[in-house]
C-alpha cells in the first residue's frame, strides 16, 4: 500500500488545532470520568494519561487512525517474522527472543526458537561457569571483573539493565565487578584497566556486525593490555575474550575460539538485543533465572501488544499519543523522567531506542514524509531534573511532553533496619509526591494551587503541557521487562502510523565512512587539504599543535 | 562422680572417655541420634572408640535414654555442639531443672560456638526456670588435637574455664576436674566470655600464621627461594616460635574455619569490617585451588579430557574427616574443566564416596598406587609423612612423570635426580 497521508490525517490535525485551544483543566470539566478511559493497565502496570491534550473525539480518531494504518495486522507481521525492515530485506524478531521455551516461531520455514532457546542454554552454562568461580584466566584463578565492550545497543541497553537491576545482584556475583566500555576515545578502557587485574579479567566484545571500530580499538587495547601479562595470544583469547555477535566467521578470524562464541542473529535489531546474548553481563549480574524473568516480562508485555484492544494497549497507547504530540500538536520535544534513581539510565537508553528508529524522514515507500516524525528525546531522573530543566517545561516556550515512571513500591522487603528502612520509604513518598505535583503544574498551571489570578508575570504557570504517569507496582527483573517492550512496542506504533521503517539506522553510516578518511588525513603529514575550508582550518591546527 | 553428657561430636566422646579414665561415672544422653552411629563417624580414632567400648563395658559410661530425676544435691551436666548453638538445649535444661528441682545444676558448655553462647543460655535457663539454682561454664577445647585427644585433654598446657557469675570454680567443678587441675601447666578461671574469645583468638591466630606462610610461600616461589628452609630460620627465633608456619594447600577441619566465623561475626556489616580475618579466610579459600592451578598452567590451560591421581582427602592425614579439606575445591576445579579424578584416602575414602559417588568424573580406589595409570598428574593433599611412597612406581604408572604436592613432603633435589617434575608450595620447581 502506497500512502502519503491517509484521509483521517486532516480530521486529526484540525482536531489538534481545537486541542492546542482547549486548556487541560477544561477537558477535565468537560468529563469528570475523563480520567477512567484515560487510562490502561495490565497487571502491575498501570498508564494514566487524562493529562494528555486529547479529547474524547481526538481519542476517538486516534483509534480510528489505528485501524487506518492497519496497526492490528502491522503487530501481527511484526511478531510473525515478516520483512519489515524493508531497507535491510529482513524481520525484526526481538519480540523472539523472549517466547517461552517450547512455543515454537515458524519464520520461513525455520524453527527460530530453537536457536534461541539453544544460545540462552549457553548464556546459562558460561554465567554458572562463573559465578561458581570456575571460569579461570590464564594463572588459573578465577574471574572476578567482567567487562562489556560494545558500543550503541551493546552497551546501552545491558548497561541500563545491570544498573536498574543492582540490588538484584545474585549472590555469586557480589564478588564479581562488570563494567562497560564504550567510548572510542579510550576514556573507560583507559579507567577500567587501571583498577584490574589481567589474570582475573573476562572480556565480552558485543558487536552484532563485529566490525564496529569503537569497539574493536578499545578490544584491541584490552589484548594488548593482557600480553603485557602473558603473550600466548591463544591462551588470552581462550581464557579471556568472549565474543557474541551475528557473524561468527567474523569471530573466528579475530580468534576467538568457537567456544567462547556466542551467536545472535541478523534479524535482531542492535537497539533491541539486550535480550538476546549481548544481556550476557545482565545475565552474569542477576542471574540466569532472573535475566529469564526479565525475558518473561516482556513477552507478557509482548502479548498485551499483540492482543488487547488499543483502546486499553498500553504501548499501542503511548505510540499513538507520540504521533499525536509530534506530528498534530506541534510538539517535537519529548523528556522521560523516572523517579526511582535505579532508572537513571532509562532516557538515554531510549534516545537510542527512540530517535534511532524512528528518526526518519523517508516512508516505507521511499518518498519524503510530508509531516512532523520522532521528537528530540531526552530525560533524567525526575526529581534531579527538577532542579535543572523544569524551569523550561514550566515556563519555557517549548511545548514538550512528558513521561512520568515510578514504581509504588520500594524499599519494602529491605534488609536495612527497620528505622532506616522506614526513612527510605518516607523518600520514597517523597519523591513520589513529587511526581504527583510536577504532573499536576505541568498540566493545570497556577489553576493546580488556587482559582485567585497571580499578578506577576514572573509567578504565572501556564500549564497546558501534556504528560503521561507510568505506575508499576515494582522495580524487578519481571516489570523492567515489561517497562523496556513497552517502549519497544511504543516505539513501533508510532512508526506504523508514520509510515516509517524504524528498523534501520542508515544515518549513521556516512559519518562512519568520513572518518576514515580524516582519520587518515590526521595521520599524514600533508599540509593541504582536499576538504572544505572549515575543515581544512580545523585540520591545519590540529596537526600544528598536536605533539607527536 | 556422676556426670551427665548430652549431644555427640569427637569432644563428646573425648571427654566421656577421659571423665571414666579419672574415675567418674560417665551418663551420655543423645536422644537424636543413634551413638553407635555417632561412634562409627570417628572409628579411624582407634584408640578413642577402643577406650569408649571398654569404658561402656565397665560399665563407667552408660548410654541412657531417658532424663531421669537425680538425687545427686550437685548434678553436673556437660553439653556438646558444634558452630551452632542448638536451641534444643533451651528446653533440655528445663527438663533437667523440672526433674530435679532440688539439685544445684552445674551446666558446662564445650563448643566452638559465637562469643557470648555460654552466658546468653545461661540467662534463658535462668529466666525459664526462676527458682533453680544454676550455674554455667565455659569449657573450651584448646589445643586438644585429632589423633592424640585424650593425651591432650589430660594434659594441658593450658587450661581455661569460664564462669558465668564469679570468676571462681565452685568445689563440684574442682572435684570434677581434680586430675586435670593438677595436670595442667596454666591455669585460668575466667568469665565465660573470656574464655570463649581466648579460644577464638587463639584459633584466629594459628589460621592467621598459616594463611600468612602460604602468602609468603607466593614469594618465595618468584624468588626461587624454598620456604621449608625459610620456615626453619624463623621458627628458631623463639619470638616468632614454631607452630604453625608450614605453607600448603590450605587448612581445614571445624575448629580454625568456625573460629575465623566466630571473630568476623562481631563486627557490624558495613563498618570497617574485619579486614585482617576476611584476608586469612580469602588466602586460605584461594590456596585450596593452588594445586589445581599449577596443573592447569603445567598444561598450559589444555586440560580438558585429562586425568589427575589424587592422594589425600581428609583435611589433614591422620584423620578421616572431610569438613573445609582443599579436596573438594580441587575436585570442583578438576571437573568443572572435564578432568577426571582418581582418589586415594587411607581414611576418608568412604566419606568421600557419600558425597560424591554420583559425580561421572569421581572414582576412589583403595591402593594409592591403583590410582596412577593414565593420570597426567599426581596431585597430593594429605599423605602419612611417615610412609616413603614407591617413586619408581609412580614414575612408572603416571603417564608424565610429575607431581604437585600440597604438604612439600618431598626433597626436591631428590626428586630431580628421579626424573619427577617436582611442583610443592614455595618448594620444587616453580611454574
Amino acid at each position: 500500500m502506497t500512502r502519503t497521508v491517509l484521509p483521517i490525517w486532516d480530521t486529526l490535525k484540525s482536531l489538534g488545532e481545537q486541542a492546542l485551544a482547549t486548556p487541560i483543566n477544561a477537558l477535565f470539566e468537560q468529563d469528570e470520568q475523563r480520567q477512567d478511559r484515560f487510562s490502561a493497565e495490565l497487571e502491575s502496570f498501570y498508564l494514566d494519561f487524562s493529562k494528555q491534550r486529547l479529547s474524547n473525539e481526538g481519542f476517538d480518531t486516534l483509534l480510528q487512525l489505528a485501524e487506518d494504518v492497519q496497526l492490528r495486522e502491522q503487530i501481527q507481521k511484526l511478531f510473525s517474522g515478516e520483512r519489515l525492515n524493508n531497507t535491510e530485506n529482513r524481520p525484526a524478531l526481538h519480540t523472539a527472543l523472549r517466547l517461552p521455551a517450547g512455543n515454537p516461531l515458524l519464520v520461513e520455514g525455520e524453527d527460530l526458537n530453537r536457536a534461541v532457546q539453544e544460545t540462552l542454554q549457553r548464556v546459562k552454562l558460561i554465567v554458572e561457569k562463573i559465578h561458581s568461580k570456575q571460569w579461570r584466566g590464564f594463572s588459573g584463578k578465577a574471574i572476578t571483573d567482567v567487562v562489556n565492550i560494545g558500543v550503541g545497543g551493546s552497551d546501552l541497553g545491558p548497561q541500563m539493565a545491570c544498573s536498574a537491576l543492582d540490588e538484584f545482584t545474585v549472590e555469586p556475583a557480589k564478588s564479581i565487578r562488570i563494567h562497560f566500555v564504550s567510548s572510542m576515545d579510550g576514556t573507560q578502557i583507559f579507567d577500567v584497566l587501571n583498577t584490574l587485574n589481567p589474570e582475573t579479567t573476562l572480556f565480552i566484545i558485543s558487536s552484532k556486525s563485529f566490525t564496529t571500530v569503537d569497539t574493536f580499538y578499545n578490544a584491541n587495547t584490552a589484548i594488548a593490555w593482557m600480553q603485557e601479562a602473558t603473550r600466548d595470544l591463544a591462551l588470552v583469547m581462550q581464557n579471556h575474550f568472549i565474543a557474541v555477535s551475528a557473524h561468527p566467521d567474523r569471530m573466528s578470524d579475530w580468534g576467538v575460539p568457537e567456544s567462547n562464541q556466542l551467536p545472535f542473529w541478523e534479524w535482531v535489531g542492535g537497539r533491541f538485543s539486550l535480550w538476546s546474548s549481548i544481556g550476557l553481563s545482565i545475565a552474569v549480574k542477576i542471574g540466569f533465572d532472573q535475566f529469564r524473568a526479565l525475558l518473561d516480562g516482556a513477552h507478557a508485555m509482548d502479548q498485551h501488544f499483540l492482543n488487547t484492544p488499543f483502546e486499553r494497549n498500553i504501548p499501542a497507547l503511548m505510540g499513538l499519543l507520540g504521533a499525536w504530540n509530534a506530528t498534530f500538536l506541534g510538539c517535537n520535544a519529548h523528556t522521560v523522567l523516572p523517579y526511582d534513581g535505579r532508572l537513571g539510565l532509562l532516557p538515554n537508553y531510549l534516545t537510542q531506542l527512540e530517535m534511532e528508529s524512528n528518526g526518519k524522514s523517508v516512508t516505507k515507500s521511499g518518498k519524503t514524509v510530508p509531516y512532523d516524525t520522532c521528537p528530540i528525546l531526552w530525560g533524567d531522573i525526575g526529581p534531579n531534573a527538577q532542579h535543572a530543566f523544569y524551569q523550561l517545561l514550566h515556563q519555557g516556550t517549548q511545548s514538550v511532553a512528558c513521561d512520568f515512571i515510578a514504581p509504588i513500591n520500594r524499599y519494602h522487603g529491605s534488609k536495612k533496619c527497620e528505622e532506616t528502612s522506614s526513612q527510605l520509604r518516607n523518600q520514597h513518598t517523597l519523591a513520589l509526591a513529587n511526581l504527583l505535583a510536577q504532573s499536576r503544574v505541568l498540566a493545570f498551571g497556577n489553576k493546580a494551587v488556587s482559582a485567585t489570578d497571580e499578578k506577576d508575570l514572573h509567578r504565572i504557570y501556564n500549564g497546558n503541557q501534556a504528560s503521561s504517569v507510568l505506575l508499576f507496582n515494582e522495580l524487578n527483573p519481571f516489570t523492567l521487562g515489561g517497562l523496556i517492550a513497552i517502549y519497544e512496542h511504543k516505539v513501533f506504533t508510532m512508526s506504523v502510523v508514520w509510515n516509517i521503517n524504524p528498523f534501520d539506522q542508515w544515518g549513521v553510516e556516512l559519518g562512519k565512512k568520513m572518518a576514515k578518511t580524516l582519520e587518515a588525513a590526521l595521520l599524514n603529514t600533508d599540509s593541504e587539504h582536499p576538504f572544505d575550508a572549515s575543515t581544512n582550518q580545523l585540520l591545519t591546527k590540529i596537526k600544528s599543535e598536536r605533539s607527536s | 562422680m556422676n556426670v551427665y553428657l548430652y549431644g555427640g561430636g569427637l569432644r563428646a566422646f573425648v571427654t566421656s572417655v577421659c571423665l571414666a579414665k579419672i574415675g567418674h561415672t560417665v551418663y551420655f544422653y543423645e536422644p537424636n541420634h543413634n551413638v553407635s552411629d555417632l561412634i562409627a563417624d570417628y572409628q579411624f580414632e582407634f584408640s578413642l572408640i577402643e577406650l569408649f567400648n571398654y569404658y561402656l563395658e565397665q560399665q563407667q559410661i552408660h548410654l541412657i535414654e531417658e532424663l531421669r530425676s537425680l538425687d545427686d544435691s550437685n548434678a553436673v551436666h556437660w553439653l556438646f555442639f558444634d558452630e551452632q548453638f542448638d536451641p534444643s538445649f533451651n528446653s533440655l535444661a528445663k527438663d533437667i531443672i523440672n526433674l530435679s528441682p532440688r539439685s544445684h545444676h552445674h551446666f558446662i558448655l564445650s563448643s566452638l560456638a559465637a562469643i557470648g553462647t555460654t552466658d546468653s543460655f545461661h540467662q534463658t535457663v535462668i529466666e525459664q526456670s526462676p527458682l533453680a539454682r544454676v550455674s554455667t561454664f565455659c569449657f573450651p577445647f584448646i589445643k586438644v588435637r585429632e589423633g592424640q585427644s585424650i593425651h591432650d585433654f589430660l594434659h594441658r598446657d593450658l587450661l581455661v574455664v569460664g564462669c558465668a557469675e564469679s570468676a571462681k570454680l565452685p568445689s563440684t567443678v574442682k572435684t570434677l576436674l581434680e586430675p586435670i587441675i593438677q595436670a595442667a601447666k596454666t591455669i585460668f578461671v575466667t568469665r565465660n566470655a573470656t574464655a570463649e574469645l581466648a579460644r577464638s583468638t587463639i584459633n584466629g591466630m594459628l589460621a592467621t600464621r598459616l594463611s600468612f606462610m602460604n602468602e609468603i610461600a607466593a614469594i618465595a616461589e618468584q624468588r626461587q627461594v624454598d620456604i621449608k628452609e625459610i620456615t626453619q630460620i624463623i621458627s628458631s627465633d623463639d619470638r616468632v616460635g614454631a607452630q604453625y608456619l608450614t605453607a600448603g594447600c590450605g587448612f581445614g577441619g571445624k575448629t580454625l574455619p568456625a573460629e575465623l566465623e566466630n571473630l568476623k561475626a562481631n563486627f557490624d556489616i558495613g563498618s570497617e569490617g574485619a579486614t585482617l580475618i576476611s584476608s586469612v579466610q580469602c588466602i586460605n579459600e584461594s590456596q585450596k585451588e593452588v594445586l589445581f592451578q599449577k596443573f592447569w598452567r603445567y598444561y598450559n590451560t589444555d586440560v580438558y579430557g585429562k586425568t589427575v591421581a589424587i592422594w589425600g582427602g581428609a583435611y589433614k592425614s591422620g584423620t578421616g574427616r572431610t569438613h573445609n579439606s582443599p579436596i573438594h575445591a580441587i575436585l570442583k576445579a578438576f571437573w568443572s574443566q572435564g578432568i577426571k579424578t582418581t582418589v586415594f584416602d587411607s581414611q576418608a575414602t568412604q566419606s568421600l564416596i557419600e558425597l560424591y559417588a554420583s559425580e561421572p568424573l569421581f572414582t576412589a580406589v583403595s591402593c594409592p598406587y591403583d590410582c596412577l595409570d593414565q593420570a597426567d598428574a599426581l596431585v597430593i593433599t594429605g599423605w602419612n609423612s611417615a610412609e616413603v611412597p614407591d617413586f619408581n612406581q609412580i614414575k612408572a604408572n603416571l603417564k608424565k612423570p610429575v607431581i604437585f604436592d600440597g604438604r612439600n613432603l618431598f626433597n626436591s633435589s631428590e626428586m630431580q635426580s628421579l626424573g619427577i617434575e617436582y611442583f610443592g608450595i614455595g618448594h620444587g620447581l616453580t611454574i
